[in-house]
């Protein structure tokens, strides 16, 4: 069995494709190019594929992560330019390695990721300085708890590790989050924002924020945050 | 996000067409009338999708229903319904058309006009409109929907929509008005266009005739017929939705028609005469999709698959083709013959879903009435084999409220179900296991075009006392679950499936008072399709209980859908004689078809 990393974008009317809606096009794709791929062992064999971090819908993307076992070894860019051939405009394939197969796959590996959000605000609004919301002792975001489907509060401030906002020559604002992104914690950047526009009273529509996810990133030993594709172990 | 599934409103999805020359002549926007998730799964729109963008005069899009959520999120910013290919609003392209599936989807296509800002209805259209039309099986009686649709395409679409559309173009081309296109259109066999008659009603609000307006109309509208499956375009490329569909998979239509003569099947008696793809094309548009689509599935479809002349041969390659890429194959409409079940068992192997029956009615007389040719010794020897084979559960599928059936036949269904978890059981040294039955009955809707196009339905009340008698009779049977539909929803379908034109008023008022999206229990609203025929003075009654007079005008008399009358009654009365008619491969049974089109089953297993 072989293992392969391949990086992909995710933009336009493809931010409306949900991940699982995602993984479907994906399989369809590796039986589509004639990829022999690996499948697991048991009762309801399924193909051994992965889409790294899910990314919620409606956000744009430079850099997903898709693993791909194979039976057969295949030369890694051809296996992006087959898969390219039976993507929709707004997904493509670029980047793409052989690495070693470990047991674990890159999901458990990322804990942060990086987002641009870009909006703009009424003419007579100025964006604030940030450091205020971000020295409060607690950051809370509403979220609807996944049993009683209740809106709870929440104390995020643990998730953001970096909120920097830049203010374009157009106007709009760009902000640029480094939050928490890993399997068992993880901050919606959507989340964030009305969090922020809330304390600052800002009058925003949260679905005119033009969100995009930059890329994934692990920690290394030092825990230095590393860009998730300068990790990999290319073979 | 605002709406639910946007996925479902972007289209751009692999193998979808862009015309971006504008070299075409006419541009059609292909309407289904429900849910983009339900009308992506119908195959007809992938036949004449491919078809129709194969031609140089048309260029064919794609509409769906947005659901309610996006319904409002576009009338609130002033945002047309529009093509999914080239975001086109509706109202721009040259011909809108519709097709008619099923009757609680009709609400829908008003919803569709309207948020096109189209106007309802032929008389009030102008020029700027574009033309309405529709077709599918529903067209066959579009009486109920007439005031709304410029033409309906009755029969078979492959030759006569692609047709329709090079006549229009030409129409267009010299600058004629919709009129004088209308009378160059009507022309074409299948093509019915209603504004050209008038319906006249008696003094009771019953239908007598119908009065021509145009005098060069036709007096009856044949249907289309395609003489030659292996004649057409089948799609070797279907569109891959970018979000989960209700049929995600690579189908092939195998043949079209039965020679069956189930006396309660529209489909059965309007998709006559049995023409057959031949195998070797069968096979070619089956691998062909599935390579161009990359799905894990391929469903073999046609209304008996196992009747298909050359099923054998094309499943042995079909199978060797699928297997060892885990590819799924179903088959619906199976009858369980031994090789049939040597096919389930191959190509379920370990995995083996449920196996479905439909005996349609519990009792071997009624069963005789309905001529549906399956014996209680057939489903048992078939549940026997089953079990062997390594099945736990079994599906029946059920009619209630079928012409002359009594409690008794009601108590037969109880029976089978009692009857297959009794062998289960002795098979399973008297253990249950994890075997089941689930029995699903529906509420019989007599449909024009059939033997049964006459006889009274039941009332609501009488399918809820049904219901509860068999509830009662299958509590006790462990292992065995019971599901059945909603009863005014029945009685609707069968005023609609017989109505006239009197019904028009009646869909465009119960639209108006909130109703759409019919067929999903969730938005079905009762007491406003109740006011709705109430305030229009339509007694449903006429439509249902108490039947038509055999021999009475018909309000759909207007289409010869081929099948003769002579034959639907000599049916109807060997129906209450509980005598059966044989499979048309056995012994033709002059049904009347060979008139306009050849029939190539007659008689060829005799």
């Amino acid at each position: 069995m072989n293992r392969y990393v391949l990086r992909f974008t995710k933009k336009g009317n493809m931010r409306f494709i949900s991940h699982l809606d995602l993984a479907r096009l994906f399989k369809r794709a590796v039986r589509k190019g004639g990829i022999n791929v690996g499948f697991s062992n048991g009762y309801n064999p399924h193909e051994l594929v992965n889409i790294v971090q899910p990314l919620s819908l409606g956000y744009e993307s430079e850099s997903e992560y898709y693993e791909i076992d194979t039976i057969d070894p295949y030369d890694p860019q051809k296996l992006s330019a087959t898969l390219n051939e039976a993507m929709p405009e707004g997904l493509k394939f670029f980047d793409s390695v052989q690495t070693e197969r470990t047991s674990d796959n890159l999901s458990n590996k990322t804990s942060c990721a990086l987002y641009e959000a870009v909006f703009g605000l009424k003419s007579d609004a100025c964006m604030p300085d940030l450091t205020q919301f971000l020295d409060q002792e607690r950051i809370f975001i509403t979220k609807k708890d996944k049993k009683t489907k209740k809106p709870v509060e929440k104390d995020i401030k643990a998730f953001i590790n970096e909120l920097s906002a830049d203010v374009r020559e157009d106007g709009a604002v760009a902000l640029s989050m480094m939050l928490r992104c890993a399997s068992n914690e993880t901050l919606n950047p959507g989340k964030l924002l009305q969090s922020m526009f809330k304390y600052y009273n800002l009058d925003v529509n949260i679905e005119d924020c033009r969100v995009t996810r930059i890329d994934l990133f692990s920690e290394d030993a030092q825990g230095r945050l590393v860009p998730l594709h300068e990790t990999l172990r290319v073979l | 996000m605002t709406v639910e599934r946007p996925a479902s409103y972007i289209g751009g999805e692999p193998n979808s067409v862009l015309k971006e020359d504008g070299s075409f002549d006419v541009r059609m926007a292909m309407c289904f009338p429900d849910t983009y998730e339900i009308g992506m799964s119908w195959n007809g729109l992938s036949i004449l999708y491919n078809i129709l963008n194969k031609t140089k005069h048309t260029y064919m899009e794609r509409v769906f229903a947005p659901k309610k959520d996006m319904q409002a999120a576009m009338k609130e910013r002033g945002l047309p319904l529009y093509t999914l290919e080239t975001k086109t609003p509706v109202r721009d392209a040259d011909i809108v058309g519709f097709t008619l599936q099923y009757e609680m989807s009709y609400t829908n296509i008003l919803s569709m006009l309207d948020l096109a800002g189209i106007p309802l209805t032929t008389a009030e259209r102008t020029e700027n409109d574009p033309l309405i039309i529709a077709g599918g099986p529903c067209a066959f009686n579009a009486e109920p929907l007439a005031d709304f649709f410029d033409a309906v395409l009755v029969g078979d679409g492959e030759e006569l929509l692609p047709e329709f559309c090079r006549v229009y173009a030409e129409c267009k081309n010299i600058g004629l008005s919709k009129h004088d296109s209308l009378l160059r259109l009507q022309k074409l066999q299948g093509v019915y266009v209603p504004s050209f008659y008038e319906p006249v009603y008696d003094n009771d609000g019953r239908y007598v005739r119908m009065e021509k307006k145009e005098p060069s109309a036709p007096d009856r509208v044949v249907r289309a017929f395609l003489s030659d499956l292996n004649s057409v375009d089948y799609p070797e490329c279907t569109i891959n939705p970018l979000t989960e569909v209700v049929q995600e998979r690579a189908v092939c239509e195998l043949f079209r028609g039965c020679t069956r003569g189930c006396r309660f099947c529209q489909a059965g008696m309007i998709y006559r005469p049995v023409r057959e793809r031949s195998k070797e094309k069968n096979y070619h548009y089956a691998v062909q999709q599935l390579k161009n689509s990359g799905y894990g599935e391929l469903s073999l479809l046609s209304l008996s698959t196992s009747d298909y002349s050359q099923f054998q041969p094309l499943m042995t390659d079909i199978i060797g083709y699928c297997k060892d890429k885990k590819i799924s194959v179903s088959l619906p409409s199976l009858r369980l013959d031994n090789f049939s079940f040597k096919i389930l068992d191959e190509i379920q192997g370990m995995r083996k879903t449920g196996l479905t029956f439909a005996p349609e009615a519990g009792t071997q007389r009624l069963r005789d009435v309905i001529n549906k040719n399956i014996t209680e010794s057939d489903i048992l020897g078939a549940v026997d084999k089953a079990i062997e084979l390594g099945w736990n559960s079994v599906k029946l599928y059920f009619m209630i409220g079928l012409p002359t059936e009594t409690d008794e036949d009601l108590e037969g269904i109880a029976d089978i179900a009692r009857k297959i978890m009794d062998l289960a059981r002795a098979k399973n040294n008297g253990m249950r296991g994890r075997f089941s039955v689930s029995v699903s009955v529906a509420n019989f809707v007599p449909k024009p075009f059939t033997p049964f196009q006459w006889i009274p339905q039941n009332t609501p009340e009488e399918f809820a006392r049904k219901h509860d008698l068999l509830r009662n009779k299958i509590r006790s049977i462990k292992g065995v679950t019971l599901h059945y539909h909603e009863s005014f929803v029945s009685t609707l379908e069968a005023v609609l499936a017989r109505g006239g034109r009197d019904l028009c008023a009646v869909i465009k008022r119960a639209w108006e008072l909130g109703c759409s999206f019919d067929s999903w229990t969730e938005h079905f609203k009762e007491d406003a399709w109740r006011t709705a025929l109430k305030e229009c003075g339509v007694g449903q009654d006429h439509y249902t209980l108490t039947g038509l007079p055999v021999g009475a005008p018909l309000p759909w008399e207007i289409i010869d859908s081929g099948v003769s009358e002579e034959f639907l009654i000599r049916e109807y009365n060997k129906s209450l004689k509980e005598q059966t008619t044989p499979d048309c491969r056995h012994n033709c049974n002059g049904c009347g078809i060979d008139r306009y089109t050849e029939c190539r089953s007659k008689g060829i297993l005799k």
